[in-house]
């Protein structure tokens, strides 16, 4: 299937040379994925001296998979064609109080709401990958432990998978996302590349000759808890704290309401100030504004955080040598004063920094790098979507 | 034969008409008519922050500026009228009996206030207004407060809730409630059935909070909550509310001879008259437009999904194709802008009368040549406080806040007020006018820092309204503040034209509300640019005036006042 995908149009014979097989065992597979409308014949080649051959090409349009992406404030759905191209999709706003019920409620009315779009269609949906914001076990395919939902009691894929009967899929969001660049975004030609989310967790995700990087129990790029040395603003000393522990977005929110509440006298800062004194309302976007604004503890903050992710990463990209890096988040989107202490670092800190790019929202790659997994699947298995694992 | 259209801007004290050309863009005829009743201050108790005004007067009004646009607009103008479209202020409410009149239009309720419309600034549901807000923030696992904030008093269910509280007389004789801006249309193309009345998107989505992602209006089970008179409004609401560019009928026989028109017009929709201006100003995804009169309306499109997942209802509303079909309509601003200066020069201008009653008590005639003199001072003396303003330096101590009016955005609180900080000895007349001009313009920086900074790009600026033409000192300091030219709206009456635009594509002369645009706005002839090095000394004064904010706000809570 891949090499169908890969080099079409190709022939029998061609593929049978490609793939190190016999003839005779080359056609009965092409003439079961013929069958299952997965390949379709085409027209003939040129001739080597026999008959003409005959051509086949990968039939993109024969099936449609949905991808889920279930970020902190919205779900993003989208429904792809064989070849990745978005039919359709739809999004919908979550809360932090939003329950896992009712995400799942959203996810189906989402779904139910493509399935409307594309009834008539006469399409095989093949499956629904899922991407989160989470710890997901790579064999299993399990979602352990939700950011946005917390311990998973169930498993969100058995909800879905219910619903629809279609094998689901679910990995972590860089991951997907990674897949989702590759695909259309800014990653399509570069086989070797880093994602990196600021979020409230900050995560990446390493793309090596073109596949995802797992490691050996699907932590790989997990590096929130990298440990890094962090002076706290207005210290002298320094202290050894994980990534996530200086630049999610929980800790950068807490460590300025603790400093906002512990302003006094002529000490002042915009952070307080921008939210009326209000502490309870102060969130990583007020911090952005202060710091836009001048403020020279918002400032210290994000460059801090900046300054950390910064040694944390340039270690990766010493390691991994990637052409190029994808940022995605609200911290390297809106904040000049982080990536300008974001890029010093990695420019101070590693043999050459890769090109950066930021992702585009707009594109949906959380989601169409999610209904990847099911076509990674359904091409490694001949045109049948494996329902095991993640 | 030529096409002309009308664009028909119900504004706070008048009814405005224009009549444009909708294949060249002429101006060809405007008129106003003003509001009578309201001019004589009846029905209104502003210590209460009561305010209502009487439908004859939008009626009256209407006719007037009609017959005078259209008459400006040449011989035989009325036969080539195609189509027209209305923007109003709002939330401007009133109850409506089951025979789709407004109950105010019966004999039993002529003089009763709240049997009127209730005018957008009328704010005496603020009661209401925090009750609604509680139920709807907390409503199980949705927020339906997350596209508008906090539900303001100025808005449809508090105000209806009021109604309800304190003339259940009314509230019961009530079949529904309807928006000026949704009147209009209706009444103009005979619409009599009030279950088939057309509801403009724009209010619904900003005021009464229609969202599909609710599937319409919030659900029964929350109105329930509230109270059972609105789960029973919210039941006779109606259909899908339509945008101003939408056909809503034809313009019946009564109204074609009372306006003095063609019996083919079309009647096209309505919306808000800021987000009308919106239009007239050629909005685009990306461009700020700000209307700078009284108050201000801060306005941007986007694309549904560049919004999706941003937090943003501290700073701003959204609704769904509430300004531009297919777009997102983000609306925010501040509570007051030209209302300040107004307001200082009331305090100057007691001075004037008390000095002039003082020369009639000490033997000065009260001639015709004083008052003549006062009333051209009226009129002057705001531009000679700029004239002056405009060549000296701010104090270095003194700063001010803009919440004469409460503050709407960011983080709404209707409570608050203005302030002064650094007032000395010293502190003299310009000095203070100018603390006052810095705080409006700040308070307009706030909302574009925090729309920016939460992700929402805004490439140009395009200013209109009546503070935009008339005030350079301020124009020009907003420009330095915000770091970014800003371009005048050459068009003086831009929320008809908006109408008007939207009239075109209901009479379908137009595909889309961009394409008219394109064709029928004025264009920008002047525009600001920010001198850098001012700002840098205008963002010292602005941490200051933030500064301020969050003590007046401490201030506030301290004392034990509610926000």
């Amino acid at each position: 299937m891949n090499l169908i995908r890969s080099k079409q149009p190709i022939s029998r014979s061609e593929l049978a040379q490609l793939a190190n097989l016999s003839l005779p065992t080359v056609m009965r597979i092409t003439d079961e994925l013929i069958d299952s409308n997965a390949a379709l014949e085409i027209g003939k080649g040129a001739s080597t001296g026999g008959k003409p051959p005959k051509l086949l090409v990968f039939n993109d349009q024969a099936n449609y998979i949905i991808g889920v992406d279930i970020n902190y404030y919205r779900i993003d759905t989208v429904m792809i064609d064989m070849s990745g191209n978005v039919l359709a999709h739809r999004l919908k706003d979550i809360t932090s109080r939003t329950s896992r019920e009712t995400i799942v409620d959203y996810v189906i009315q989402n779904i139910d709401s493509l399935f409307e779009d594309f009834k008539d269609v006469g399409k095989k949906l093949i499956g629904i990958g899922i991407s989160l914001h989470a710890s997901v076990d790579k064999e299993e395919g399990k979602v352990l432990y939700s950011a946005i939902w917390g311990r998973d009691e169930g498993d969100i894929r058995d909800d879905i998978q219910k619903k629809y009967n279609v094998p689901v899929k679910a990995d972590i969001y860089t991951r997907a996302m990674a897949v989702g660049e590759r695909l259309i975004g800014c990653a399509k030609n570069d086989s070797d590349y880093l994602c990196v989310n600021f979020s409230y967790n900050v995560d990446s995700s390493f793309v090596h000759n073109g596949k995802i990087v797992y490691g050996a129990d699907s932590r790989a790029s997990l590096i929130g808890k990298s440990p890094v040395a962090f002076k706290e603003p207005g210290t002298d000393h320094y202290q050894i704290k994980s990534l996530d522990e200086i630049a999610s977005f929980d800790a950068i929110e807490n460590f300025a309401k603790r400093e906002a509440n512990s302003l006094r006298g002529n000490r002042t800062s915009l952070i307080l100030d921008l939210v009326y004194g209000h502490v309870e309302n102060i969130t990583v976007y007020t911090i952005i504004e202060a710091a836009y604004n001048g403020d020279p503890l918002a400032k210290e903050l994000l460059e801090n955080c900046a300054i950390s992710s910064g040694i944390v990463i340039s270690s990766l990209i010493n390691s991994l040598n990637p052409s190029l890096m994808i940022l995605a988040g609200n911290l390297p989107r809106n904040s000049k004063v982080f990536m300008d202490a974001f890029t010093y670092t990695l420019a101070a800190w590693t043999n050459d920094i890769p090109r950066i790019e930021l992702t585009a929202i707009r594109k949906h790659m959380g989601a169409i790098g999610a209904a990847m997994l099911i076509l990674d699947s359904y091409l490694s298995n001949g045109g049948q979507t494996d329902y095991s694992g993640g | 034969m030529e096409r002309y259209v009308i664009g028909l801007d119900f504004g706070s004290d008048s009814a405005r008409a224009i009549v444009i050309d909708a294949d060249s863009g002429n101006r060809l005829g405007t008129g106003i008519g003003y509001y009578k009743r309201w001019a004589e201050g009846k029905y209104c108790n502003p210590a209460m922050n009561i305010f209502r005004q009487h439908p004859y007067d939008f009626l009256e009004a209407m006719e007037d500026a009609v017959h005078i646009a259209v008459k400006k607009a040449g011989k035989n103008a009325g036969d080539k009228i195609k189509a027209i479209a209305i923007d109003s202020t709002g939330s401007t409410i009133a109850p409506m009996s089951q025979h789709g009149d407004l109950l105010c239009m019966h004999e039993k309720y002529s003089e009763t206030p709240d049997a009127m419309f209730y005018m957008w600034k009328d704010h005496s549901a603020k009661k209401e207004a925090k009750y609604i807000n509680d139920i709807l923030a907390n409503s199980g696992s949705e927020d339906y407060t997350r596209f508008q904030g906090s539900y303001s008093a100025e808005w449809f269910w508090a105000k209806i809730l009021y109604a309800k509280h304190n003339n259940p007389q009314i509230a019961d004789s009530a079949w529904t409630w309807i928006e000026l801006s949704d009147w209009i249309p209706n009444l103009l193309s005979g619409i009599e059935d009030p279950s088939k009345l057309y509801r403009n998107i724009c209010a619904a989505g900003h005021k009464a909070l229609w969202h599909s992602d609710f599937n319409g209006l919030p659900p029964r089970s929350t109105f329930m909550k509230i109270d059972p008179y609105l789960a029973k409004v919210a039941e006779r609401y109606g259909g899908a509310p339509r945008p101003a560019s939408a056909a809503v009928g034809k313009i019946s026989p009564e109204w074609a001879e009372r306006l003095g028109l063609n019996r083919h017009v079309i009647i096209g929709g309505s919306s808000l008259d800021a987000h009308a201006g919106a239009v007239g100003a050629g909005i685009k995804p990306q461009t700020l437009v700000k209307v700078i009169g009284t108050s201000t309306v801060d306005m941007l499109i986007a694309p549904k999904d560049v919004l999706r997942g941003k937090n943003i209802k501290d700073f701003c509303g959204q609704a769904e194709d509430s300004i531009v079909p297919e777009y997102i309509g983000i609306e925010s601003g501040q509570a007051a802008f030209g209302d300040i200066m107004s307001w200082y020069k009331k305090i100057l201008y007691w001075s004037i009368e008390d000095f002039c009653s003082f020369l009639f008590e000490n033997g000065f005639g009260q001639t015709e040549a004083i008052e003549s003199l006062k009333r051209k001072y009226d009129g002057e003396i705001l531009q000679r406080l700029t004239n002056i303003t405009s060549k000296q330096e701010p104090d270095q101590d003194l700063v001010a806040l803009d919440w004469l009016n409460g503050r709407r955005y960011p983080m709404i609180n209707e409570t608050v007020k203005g302030m002064m900080s650094g007032i000395s000895l010293g502190t003299g007349t310009t000095d203070i006018f100018q603390a006052l001009a810095m705080s409006a313009v700040f308070g307009s920086r706030r909302i574009f820092d925090s729309l920016q900074t939460r992700g929402i790009v805004i490439d140009k600026i395009i200013a209109s309204g009546t503070v935009a033409k008339k005030s350079p000192l301020i124009m020009q300091m907003m420009a330095d503040s915000l770091g970014k030219v800003i371009e005048l709206s050459d068009d003086d009456e831009v929320c008809a034209v908006g109408a008007a635009i939207n009239a075109t594509v209901a009479a379908g002369i137009y595909p889309n509300v961009f394409s008219a645009c394109d064709k029928l706005c004025a264009g920008y002839s002047s525009y600001y640019s920010p001198d850098l090095k001012r700002k840098d000394k205008l963002d010292k004064y602005y941490r200051r005036y933030l500064n301020l904010a969050r003590h007046s706000e401490m201030i506030d809570s301290e004392t034990g006042k509610e926000f």
